[in-house]
């Protein structure tokens, strides 16, 4: 493609980048949340819960997603596997980056507000190891993390990025490496405390 | 097939309406440009990204440079809010994602303002392996290995070799 052609299409694109215009972002919004209502029809699902892109799904236990959660799956899809009996709870205004994935043997237990980075892997079960997964609230894990079976997650900590989480983290603090190391910053997190 | 088709065509056409291209650049497969900022690919560029999708994110006043020669494989992501330079000849391997900000602040509400970015310089002929991820502030000289799922975010010397995480620098060769 060159010149007067190549031009053209450029164009055409920018009108459809719907989602750069404020009127658009309202409409993609509610195809989002539209989107949200059909692809998780038939669990527990809280008010305006959106999603982005495709969203994987295998649930065959128990979902609960709480209200203003919301999926990116833009890049690659975000997939869910809850396991006959196994219980997946999400809670209110997590977000979801793209490519996370939780498999679900027993429980996993995640908080409010919490925040999860592109491609980050939590599963209750490993091969060797199994046991309930359990995330405070505003727990922020970033990019890449790996969250072992049978780790509590402190509410307000931080996971940094490439981070493998084998044992429990104290709230308000942050986790960084492989295996992961712990250390104490006394952060100050949630909406009340700003 | 068809549907192959119709993703890379709206690769290419996402990527030229974004981005400067030079000459000689080939682009395969997914590759996902957003973000209100400036892209420059510079002269026999390969992206490619047919089996898994590359996202090039330059948000506004940010900047992507990508040098002469550079490689990017599939799964690849650089998201830039101020600066992140590759240099010439450089392969960035599968999944590696560089980044010039965390986004987030640590403290507060998280969703609300980010921390100041600081630019990513990554130099000539770099190997960044699979799955490495290359933090704020990182600078690496020319030729450096990053080894797979390394973490770095602070001056690499040129010709150094360096893994894990926390990383550690294996070897650091004197040149000139």
């Amino acid at each position: 493609m060159s010149g007067p052609a190549d031009a053209l299409l450029s164009r055409v694109y920018r009108l459809l980048r719907l989602r750069d215009k404020p009127a658009g972002h309202f409409v993609m919004r509610a195809i989002d949340v539209t989107r949200a209502k059909w692809s998780l029809r038939g669990h527990k699902v809280g008010r305006g819960v959106s999603v982005q892109g495709p969203l994987f799904l295998d649930i065959q236990g128990e979902l609960e997603i709480g209200d203003r959660v919301s999926f990116v799956g833009n890049v690659l899809p975000t997939s869910l596997i809850v396991r006959a009996g196994a219980v997946l709870q999400v809670g209110e205004e997590s977000v979801f980056n793209y490519g996370v994935s939780l498999e679900v043997s027993s429980r996993i237990t995640i908080g409010r507000r919490c925040m999860f980075g592109s491609f980050v892997r939590i599963g209750d079960r490993d091969g060797q190891r199994e046991g309930p997964i359990v995330l405070g609230d505003d727990v922020w894990l970033a990019h890449g993390v790996i969250i072992g079976p049978g780790v509590t997650i402190g509410s307000g900590s931080v996971v940094a990025a490439g981070s493998v989480v084998t044992k429990d983290v104290p709230p308000q603090s942050m986790a960084l490496g492989n295996p992961a190391r712990t250390m104490s910053l006394s952060l100050r997190t949630g909406v009340s405390d700003s | 097939m068809l549907f192959d088709l119709a993703t890379t065509l709206t690769s290419q056409i996402a990527l030229r309406s974004r981005a400067t291209l030079g000459e000689r650049v080939k682009i395969r497969g997914r590759i996902r440009a957003a973000g209100g900022g400036e892209i420059l690919i510079g002269d026999d560029v390969e992206l490619d990204g047919r089996w898994a999708p590359i996202e090039l994110h330059a948000r506004p006043g940010g900047t992507i440079v990508l040098g002469r020669g550079v490689k990017v494989d599939g799964g690849v992501s650089i998201e830039a809010k101020s600066r992140v330079e590759v240099g010439e000849r450089t392969v960035l391997r599968g999944f590696c994602k560089v980044l010039d900000n965390h986004f987030h602040p640590l403290s507060g509400d998280r969703h609300r303002g980010a921390p100041p970015s600081n630019p990513v310089i990554i130099g000539n002929d770099c190997d960044i392996g699979w799955r490495a991820l290359i933090l704020p502030g990182a600078r690496l000289g020319d030729g450096a290995r990053a080894l797979a799922g390394v973490v770095v975010s602070r001056k690499v010397p040129a010709g150094a070799v360096i893994g894990g995480s926390p990383p550690v620098l294996f070897k650091s060769t004197v040149t000139g």
